[in-house]
């Protein structure tokens, strides 16, 4: 994994600053259980729970889902810039043909196509190979840290093209054919997957809050119970928007794959 | 008449990015302008359960978005158009080169063939028949779509292609074409989601409207006639509040979310939801004016 994507830069601060939370929880938490658990044990200790156990719990609870998401971050992160790098490949096998047509030589034009590019993963490979590694030793390199993955191999098969000098634009081409052909198929996956998340959007975002507004009013009406305003509110204010935003965040995930 | 205007009007120009937080601060700051115009100048309280207000207060929401809808559906356009009119533009150059124009002579001749992609690339032709240098030139053009970006390295990479530049240019745009033709099959596949929008809303508008007139208000009629014995959590006006609110909510909601399923770079499809909030709004005002019984004081 890179050291970038470590909180403060290091494997080791990052461990410590995760578990911060949740060994603060585990504290407040123990602090509110002691005395209780010492008046079971049959002792006493003149001393006050500082917290309710309950709200100790609950801070423990939120400090645990903290750390959780700290230690996942970097692999996040990770995935997110794989995402970006994949997303970008097409374009960049564009770009990288396009300047060699134009006569730059292979490797100058791989630096400056993924220089240009803001992507960490890429960052790291031009870096080595500025120091002096050979193109596929630093993808190597890059395989090595965040493990093996389709992106990678499309690299390690550009820069292998990069050998072939002049010769390097013809299998760039079908590279880029290749790329935009997989593109399509991710499309058509992209499309089904939306065709389905468009179907519970309509069920839960439109067609169940229409059902609960008719139901709780006619029942309500019916059966002289409960002031179903405030549960009719909640559903317009609070539930319509919850579902749109996550199905916006679920959709744009989806096409995201699909874009290019 | 228009030729008066551009004369008589001053030109301004706001850039993108300004014009965009500018057109999403519009509706917080008009609903902010109405409540504060009732309140300190008009000296009347806003109640937001009364459903003429709710009425008034979401028109006022859906025509103070409605400018932003109009230009996320125009921008989301006009880059669409330009992405279709690369290939084009690329033919028209290579013409040129083959005919052994120069390239700035060159791209100026590939400008009679375009529309939209005009204004960018007069920029770049005029820059640099003003002696800039092609970066600086090129740096002029918009770069919001892969496209248009890989357009602009492109221009850079003809300016010093040299002898090289018959093969690479066929090359380029054969390859443009494919990624435009990607793009099209994307926008063209994502088209029925709209259809969703409309089918909801529909949904929506139908149900909210059969239920308000066959059920609500002839019940609470009904109670006001006989006392309180049958009618009593349920408040016609309230719920009429509470579902006129509902449909601007939906109507945002769905013009966001299906612009996301449309892969759109902008809101593109909200446009779309304003049109069918004003229809909803119409609607209910009809029957808020019609069949929303009167009920007195205190029912």
């Amino acid at each position: 994994m890179l050291n970038k994507f470590y909180i403060l830069g290091d494997k080791r601060k990052h461990c410590i600053v995760s578990i911060a939370p949740l060994t603060a929880g585990l504290v407040l938490l123990a602090a509110s259980l002691l005395p209780r658990v010492i008046a079971l044990l049959g002792g006493s200790l003149n001393l006050n729970s500082p917290v309710d156990p309950l709200l100790a719990g609950v801070v423990t609870l939120v400090a645990g889902v903290t750390t959780g998401a700290l230690i996942m971050y970097p692999k996040m992160r990770l995935g997110n810039e794989v995402e970006k790098l994949r997303l970008r490949l097409p374009y960049i096998v564009l770009k990288l043909r396009t300047s060699i047509m134009a006569g730059d030589p292979p490797l100058q034009a791989f630096i400056s196509t993924a220089s240009s590019i803001n992507n960490e993963l890429l960052n790291v490979l031009v870096k080595r190979i500025v120091i002096g590694d050979e193109p596929a030793q630093a993808v190597e390199y890059l395989r090595s840290m965040i493990g093996n993955r389709p992106e990678i191999d499309v690299l390690k098969r550009v820069v292998q093209y990069l050998e072939f000098g002049p010769q390097s634009e013809r299998y760039l081409r079908d590279e880029f054919e290749f790329l935009m052909s997989e593109k399509s198929t991710a499309l058509n996956r992209a499309l089904e997957n939306l065709s389905m998340i468009v179907e519970v959007y309509m069920a839960m975002g439109v067609f169940a809050p229409i059902v609960g507004i008719v139901m709780l009013s006619s029942l309500s009406m019916l059966a002289r119970g409960m002031d179903v305003m405030f549960l009719i509110a909640l559903i317009i204010f609070i539930a319509i928007p919850i579902f749109s935003l996550a199905s916006s965040i679920f959709a744009r995930r989806i096409i995201e794959r699909a874009l290019l | 008449m228009m030729d008066w205007f551009r004369e008589v009007l001053p030109k301004v120009r706001i850039g993108k990015k300004k014009l965009r937080y500018f057109l999403f601060s519009l509706p917080p700051v008009c609903l902010a302008a109405y409540f504060l115009i009732s309140v300190f100048l008009l000296h009347r309280t806003v109640n937001f359960y009364d459903p003429k207000e709710a009425v008034v207060i979401s028109y006022l929401a859906a025509a103070s978005i409605s400018p932003l809808a109009i230009f996320e559906y125009r921008w989301e356009w006009e880059l669409s158009a330009m992405e279709v009119e690369v290939p084009e533009f690329l033919s028209a150059l290579e013409g040129g080169i083959r005919g052994g124009l120069p390239l700035p002579q060159a791209l100026a001749e590939s400008l009679k063939y375009l529309k939209y992609l005009r204004r960018d690339m007069s920029k770049v032709v005029n820059a640099m028949w003003a002696g800039e240098t092609v970066e600086k030139a090129v740096g002029l053009m918009r770069k919001e779509s892969p496209i248009l970006s890989i357009l602009a390295d492109y221009v850079l990479v003809l300016a010093r292609s040299g002898e090289q530049l018959y093969r690479t240019i066929r090359d380029f745009r054969e390859s443009v074409n494919t990624v435009v033709n990607y793009m099209r099959k994307l926008r063209e596949s994502t088209k029925s989601f709209l259809a969703t929008l409309y089918l909801v809303m529909f949904v929506y508008l139908v149900t909210t409207a059969i239920f308000l007139t066959t059920f609500i208000y002839p019940l609470a009629a009904q109670a006001a006639e006989v006392g309180q014995a049958f009618l009593t959590s349920v408040d016609p006006y309230v719920l009429t509040t509470l579902i006129v609110y509902g449909a601007l909510i939906e109507a945002v909601a769905n013009g966001a979310t299906a612009s996301y399923f449309m892969g759109s770079r902008y809101l593109a499809a909200l446009i779309h939801s304003v049109i069918v909030l004003f229809i909803s709004l119409a609607l209910y005002t009809v029957l808020i004016y019609t069949q929303l019984p009167q009920l007195p004081p205190g029912a």
